[in-house]
């Protein structure tokens, strides 16, 4: 047999070709753009000019100077809030729709993501409107006699309500493919059990679901610490997040050197953000049967 | 004394199927009850108003002489096994089991001694610690029993708890279910549509369909005298005989059936020239080689054929081709001399073996 017949009949070429498009697609689109930003990372900009002189400053810059650190804590907690609260609110809409949606519950959850037909841009421009200075609301109250409320112009909480009107989408469609997995007739058989509807939710329902939206949280929590648009219009120049100042970086100020150390910083903060999540679910606690060694 | 169960004119209707109406049971301490009927009978229904998981529509139901038609079911004290165990899948046996303790509040040492005690029952030691998918099925049912009997409930309610074992496990479970209520002497009502179940299992049997109880007696009487004509059909998969009533007086009746004369006992409510039916079961023809007699008390004689037999293990079915284009089912002991296929034969049966009703329809 000549070397290239038995190459082709070796079933481990078969397999290699077969993974090798996806392998490729992640190397050039994820891997290689990561790799070229921790690498610029350790460069220095100088008049807009990648300058590739290794070092760490930076990271210091980052590390040591309180200003981005304020920013970067802003944008945890901006994220660990906003999924908090995506998650009560998409866990009611979810909860309902999987078990009284009946034969429209497809229909439901399709309806929940309708502005997404719109574009991100134009929804919290939309948003803007009913929020800001000229908005619905401030603009309304003053005519009942009521003072506008100040704290929906420009601030951290008016880019926290786009920012859930925003995700609460995928947090509930996250939510509600497990729901539908949920075999609800363990509730049942709690409530002959003696539980209360409140106990079986919290020893049944919620741990059994705990996995999916589990999934839900990292959704809306990543995109949060990354997110610029919304907090540039609903926040506006007091209400920037890590995501504004990261932008700036490759815009006015032209430091894409130290730009991509914040990418880096970023990067790193959600994977850390995402392993802790992780380290919640216990695959046999959430009733996850497959793949587990007996 | 109190009945430990009582319902009264419960009615439930879904849409526009009435699954129960106005339905009356009493279940007595420590007797085992079964809820026997087709598909669609309402029988499960009627267990799940009983548990409180389905509210009535109208009527009461009582639990050692309290109303707790509106009570939900965490109020109830019940236990409950299901037919697809319903094993809660993130936690072990051992938490299974001691759910009903925890969310009664009983403290850790009560659990672990009530365990102890139920896990001893089922025989289930050593897989405290198992997760469900880590069971076979009938340590699954054992579990879903372990975890409907730890609370010591007023009354057990099964629904079909062993539709899902296959065979052998079905026959092994009837025994250890059994056992498990005489050793606790609770109530358990048995839901179930299979009648081999029913009357292994339980001391009464209520049958139902279409809602009603077409009956409700101890075992036997249900099984050999059955009130109606949809028991009569139902249990015991009996041969039909449709005939027409030729004659009858106040204790028998003659009958004309494909050819063949045949005296039942008088068919109440009958006139002659009615359509009737007989139920006979395989087990009350007689049937013998061609030429051997039946018996003076055998006034039903009928030669035949043996088209078929099926061997069965303890008894044969015999299928006995009568010539005029009936056939009738016939058990008999496997010993039987001169039951081969082909063979001669001659079936007979008293008169008050049928059970014997009116067509439906007629």
């Amino acid at each position: 047999m000549n070397p290239l017949a038995r190459l082709r009949r070796d079933p481990r070429v078969g397999l290699l070709a077969l993974a090798l498009p996806g392998a490729l697609f992640v190397l050039v689109f994820l891997l290689l753009p990561l790799l070229s930003i921790v690498v610029f990372s350790f460069w220095r900009t100088e008049s807009y000019v990648m300058i590739p002189d290794w070092n760490l400053d930076n990271y210091r810059i980052i590390l040591g100077e309180s200003t981005y650190l304020t920013f970067l804590f802003r944008s945890v907690a901006m994220a660990l809030a906003v999924a908090l609260i995506c998650l009560a609110y998409a866990w009611a809409c979810a909860y309902v729709i999987a078990k009284h949606g009946g034969r429209y519950r497809l229909l439901l959850v399709l309806l929940t993501a309708a502005p997404f037909l719109t574009g991100v841009l134009l929804r919290i421009t939309a948003m803007q409107q009913i929020l800001g200075p000229i908005g619905l609301v401030n603009m309304a109250l003053p005519s009942f006699g009521l003072e506008p409320v100040q704290a929906l112009m420009y601030t951290n909480l008016a880019s926290a309500i786009g920012l859930i009107y925003l995700w609460i989408p995928f947090m509930l469609v996250a939510v509600y493919l497990s729901l539908l997995n949920f075999n609800f007739e363990l509730l049942e058989v709690a409530k002959v059990c003696g539980a209360t509807p409140w106990r079986a939710f919290w020893a049944i329902t919620w741990p059994l679901n705990w996995m999916g939206t589990a999934i839900g949280v990292v959704l809306v929590v990543v995109p949060t610490l990354a997110a610029t648009v919304t907090p540039r219009f609903l926040g506006g120049p007091n209400g920037a997040l890590y995501g504004n100042i990261l932008e700036h970086q490759f815009g006015a100020t032209g430091t894409w050197a130290l730009g991509s150390a914040m990418g880096v910083v970023l990067f790193l903060v959600s994977l850390a953000l995402i392993w802790l999540i992780w380290k919640t679910v216990n695959l046999r606690r959430v009733g996850f049967t497959g793949g587990l060694a007996d | 004394m109190t009945p430990v169960l009582e319902t009264r004119a419960v009615a439930k209707r879904f849409g526009r199927v009435e699954a129960v109406r106005t339905l009356d049971l009493t279940v007595e301490q420590a007797e085992f009850f079964a809820l026997l009927g087709p598909s669609g009978s309402g029988k499960t229904t009627m267990l799940r108003i009983i548990a409180g998981l389905e509210v009535p529509d109208a009527g009461r139901v009582l639990i050692n002489g309290q109303d707790v038609t509106r009570e939900p079911p965490y109020a109830r004290k019940l236990g409950m096994v299901f037919q697809d165990f319903l094993l809660f899948p993130h936690r072990t046996v051992a938490e299974n089991v001691v759910f009903p303790l925890r969310m009664q509040g009983q403290s850790r040492a009560e659990q672990a001694r009530q365990l102890d005690w139920v896990l001893d029952l089922v025989r289930l030691q050593g897989l405290e610690e198992r997760f469900p998918h880590q069971l076979s099925g009938g340590q699954k049912q054992r579990v879903a029993l372990a975890r409907g009997l730890v609370a010591k409930p007023s009354v057990l309610l099964l629904d079909e708890p062993l539709a899902n074992l296959d065979r052998e496990l079905r026959r092994e479970m009837e025994i250890e279910v059994r056992r498990y209520q005489q050793d606790l002497a609770i109530p358990f009502i048995y839901v179930t549509h299979n009648q081999e179940e029913a009357l292994t299992l339980s001391d009464r049997i209520a049958v139902m369909h279409d809602g009603r109880l077409e009956q409700v007696g101890p075992k036997l009487e249900v099984y050999h005298h059955p009130a109606t004509r949809f028991v009569a059909a139902f249990v015991g998969a009996p041969n039909r005989l449709r005939a027409r009533l030729v004659e009858q007086n106040s204790d028998y009746a003659r009958l004309h059936w494909g050819g063949f004369d045949l005296i039942s006992r008088a068919v109440r409510g009958a006139q002659e020239g009615d359509l009737v039916d007989q139920f006979l079961k395989p087990e009350r023809i007689r049937i013998v080689a061609a030429g051997a007699g039946l018996g003076a008390d055998i006034v039903n004689q009928l030669d035949g054929t043996l088209r078929d037999v099926i061997f069965k293990g303890p008894y044969l079915d015999c299928l006995v081709d009568l010539g005029n284009g009936r056939e009738l089912t016939v058990s008999a002991p496997p010993e039987t001399p001169g039951l081969s296929r082909g063979a001669a034969v001659g079936v007979g049966w008293s008169a008050e073996a049928p059970a014997i009703f009116l067509a439906d329809g007629a």
